[in-house]
């Protein structure tokens, strides 16, 4: 059973929305918009901001002369415990966020009240690995697409939240969930999944965005016959892991979508999967009409150490060429052809001990004295990367990335593990070492053409949040501590920051209604939107 | 994992948990008279409402740490720094941190961290006072791995009076 509610006042707030806003307000979302959303930057209309996966904002009432007056407008309470993790959408003056539990709402962007909620009946059975969490919707015409802890799909009426359709995209009980935002392309409802806590088989689907039908699946783990099932040892591959829980991108121009693996499973033990384990921790260059593969980037082969390569593949233009760049959680910043593939560089911007050669493309490759040992093998960066899932931002102007970093060493243990569906498949424990120094974290800006640290801003202690640009000169981001910030981009000195109370594990985001421009951004069990007085 | 089998984690964890143990103690009610006595422990440590609070309370420390680690904590207090406040969400618990700073009237304090972020220092000096900052108001802020409480040597505690002390804590632990 769904169950969506709508206040009684909710039609009467939508009149009004609709006057107010002038004649374009609740214009379908059309997929030309989605392709030219740098046209509306008022708007925020999928989980990156754009299909570049940059997470800038372009607009720039909010600059580095006035960011120390903000003030917070409003806020809203999921009143659920856990991580927040939601980057809402805004689309002509409604805000589409999603909560712990998967609980989605729409709000007036202006006031943060509530037009309506959904909330999906989960079964007890469900298998998420790291919280009952979800990082938001997608939204094409008139419904907004939340994929579920159970494995399901979810197509919602924008206006009313409504279920239009529901499928069922694999088994929970197994481990199979989904936590990310779905990406629209053209007609399409793109999703990854999440368990490879749980031995499961990664892929990523695509789905009619006007009726829920399945239109291919992509498994992130090729099966007998196929190129790459080579690099799994024995039927090691069915239980492989590979999932894909991170927002991906599109390049209209090659019409290719870019997403990103997890870790192979068991997380913490390579005996048993000898190889490569493609397609996980890759980088996948998908045509989105069909699924297929047009090339791949290993980032970490045959893994031990939790390495997901699942943060966001930012898309740069630099002149003539065209890049993805990922700071990977296996702690170096690659930058990456997207025409063809080819690696350009991968450059340490945390401290790294599993890799000290390159291979001949220039890849780093693991030490063989870096795998986890039955005793515990101390290794750096530790299991929660140098990064994680946390939005890194490129800013166009600036041409920096700037990514939360963490420094963590770990000691990985590993032991022999049998597989049994819907049971957590690590294959090993890890603890924290036993170092005097406490672990940190800093906001880090990258030159992309370098490799290099342009600047770092300490944390108090590691963070989860992510990061957001402007073209007002700032990056926000959020600390464990509960602090919302801002800061110059181009020094990285801290202009402006807003205690709320609890972590932020959310990226900002930005958008603007009649005229005023809001950052918005999940800290603890409530959305917080800020602005100038 | 299954219901089952985190009670069976929970008993595993429980039985390789290390406590002290009465065999491991001494006298309890001379270790009571150290505490709040030459010792001088309850000049910052709180038992069952009684002490100082410049350190973590230890009424419940002698039901829940193993011996090693009560021995540690007397005889290199800094080695491992008592944990403070956690937070939900948080990674890490705040630790019992030394802190010095000079306020912006010069006035300097010492104490303990009880909680920070990067914009603001919630701290107790050495004389129980409360102090509540603004690190950008200060005029220097340092923090130090040193523990305020000294190392308690064999010239400062025998191995007689550490069992003793332990076996108090080990008492009050146990109500």
């Amino acid at each position: 059973m769904k169950r969506p509610t709508m206040p009684r006042s909710a039609a009467f707030i939508l009149l009004a929305i609709v006057i107010c806003s002038g004649p374009s307000a609740h214009a379908q979302v059309t997929a030309q918009r989605l392709l030219e959303s740098g046209k509306e930057p008022q708007n925020w209309l999928m989980y990156s901001g754009d299909y570049a996966g940059r997470r800038f904002s372009a607009l720039d009432q909010v600059n580095t002369s006035n960011a120390a007056k903000l003030v917070p407008k409003w806020a809203y309470q999921t009143m659920a415990g856990g991580k927040f993790e939601t980057t809402p959408l805004v689309v002509d003056g409604v805000l589409y966020g999603t909560g712990q539990d998967d609980r989605v709402f729409a709000l007036d962007a202006r006031s943060g009240r509530p037009i309506w909620t959904y909330q999906q009946t989960l079964p007890p059975d469900i298998r998420p690995c790291c919280g009952r969490v979800n990082r938001g919707v997608a939204i094409l015409g008139d419904k907004v697409f939340v994929a579920t802890l159970d494995a399901h799909v979810v197509a919602l009426d924008s206006k009313t939240g409504s279920v239009v359709w529901d499928v069922n995209a694999a088994e929970h009980s197994k481990g199979y969930s989904f936590t990310l935002a779905p990406l629209v392309i053209k007609n399409l409802v793109l999703v990854g999944i999440s368990g490879g806590e749980y031995g499961i088989r990664g892929f990523i689907d695509a789905y009619d965005a006007a009726t829920g039908e399945r239109k291919w699946r992509f498994h992130n783990i090729p099966g007998p016959g196929e190129p790459g099932h080579e690099t799994w040892e024995g039927d090691s591959w069915k239980t492989g892991g590979a999932p894909a829980w991170i927002t991906g991108t599109y390049d209209p121009v090659t019409n290719t979508t870019f997403w990103t693996t997890g870790n192979p499973a068991p997380s913490n033990r390579g005996e048993g999967r000898a190889g490569d384990n493609l397609y996980s921790n890759s980088l996948l260059a998908l045509d989105p009409d069909t699924g297929k593969l047009k090339w791949h980037f290993q980032f970490t082969q045959h893994d031990e150490h939790d390495y997901d390569a699942t943060q966001v593949p930012v898309m740069i233009d630099d002149g003539d060429r065209k890049l993805i760049a990922q700071a990977n959680r296996n702690g170096f910043f690659y930058v990456i052809d997207r025409t063809n593939g080819k690696l350009l560089s991968a450059t340490s911007y945390a401290k790294v001990s599993w890799s000290s050669t390159k291979d001949a493309i220039g890849r780093p490759v693991p030490d063989k004295g870096a795998s986890p040992t039955p005793e515990g093998n101390k290794v750096c960066p530790g299991a929660f990367g140098a990064t994680n899932w946390m939005s890194p931002t490129y800013d166009p102007q600036t041409r920096l990335f700037y990514v939360t970093a963490r420094e963590q060493c770990d000691i990985f243990s590993t032991a022999p593990q049998s597989y049994d569906a819907g049971h957590a498949y690590y294959g090993s424990a890890y603890f924290p070492n036993d170092e005097a120094q406490p672990f940190w974290g800093a906001l880090r800006a990258l030159d992309p053409a370098t490799g290099k640290l342009k600047w770092e801003w300490k944390h108090n202690s590691p963070s989860w949040a992510g990061v957001l640009s402007t073209a007002g000169g700032l990056v926000f981001t959020g600390d464990a501590e509960g602090n919302v910030i801002a800061l110059d981009a181009a020094s990285g000195k801290v202009l402006w920051h807003f205690q709320c109370g609890s972590s932020v594990f959310a990226a900002p985001m930005s958008f603007a209604v009649d005229g005023k421009q809001y950052v918005a951004v999940a800290a603890g069990s409530a959305l917080f939107a800020f602005a100038l007085p | 994992m299954s219901d089952g089998e985190i009670w069976q984690v929970i008993a595993y964890l429980r039985s390789v948990e290390k406590k002290a143990s009465a065999e491991t103690a001494g006298n309890a009610a001379h270790g009571k008279e150290l505490f709040y006595g030459t010792a001088a422990c309850g000049t910052c440590h709180m038992m069952s409402g009684k002490g100082g609070r410049l350190g973590p309370d230890l009424s419940s420390v002698g039901g829940s740490r193993s011996f090693e680690y009560l021995v540690e904590s007397m005889r290199n207090p800094s080695k491992r720094l008592a944990q403070g406040i956690s937070e939900p969400l948080k990674d890490f618990s705040q630790e019992y941190e030394t802190v010095t700073v000079v306020t912006a009237d010069g006035t300097k304090l010492i104490g303990v961290v009880l909680n920070e972020d990067n914009f603001t220092l919630q701290m107790m000096d050495t004389r129980e006072q409360l102090r509540l900052l603004q690190k950008d108001k200060l005029r220097s802020y340092e923090k130090s791995r040193e523990s305020l409480m000294p190392a308690y040597d064999q010239k400062m505690l025998s191995d007689k009076d550490l069992q003793d002390l332990i076996a108090y804590l080990l008492a009050v632990g146990a109500q």
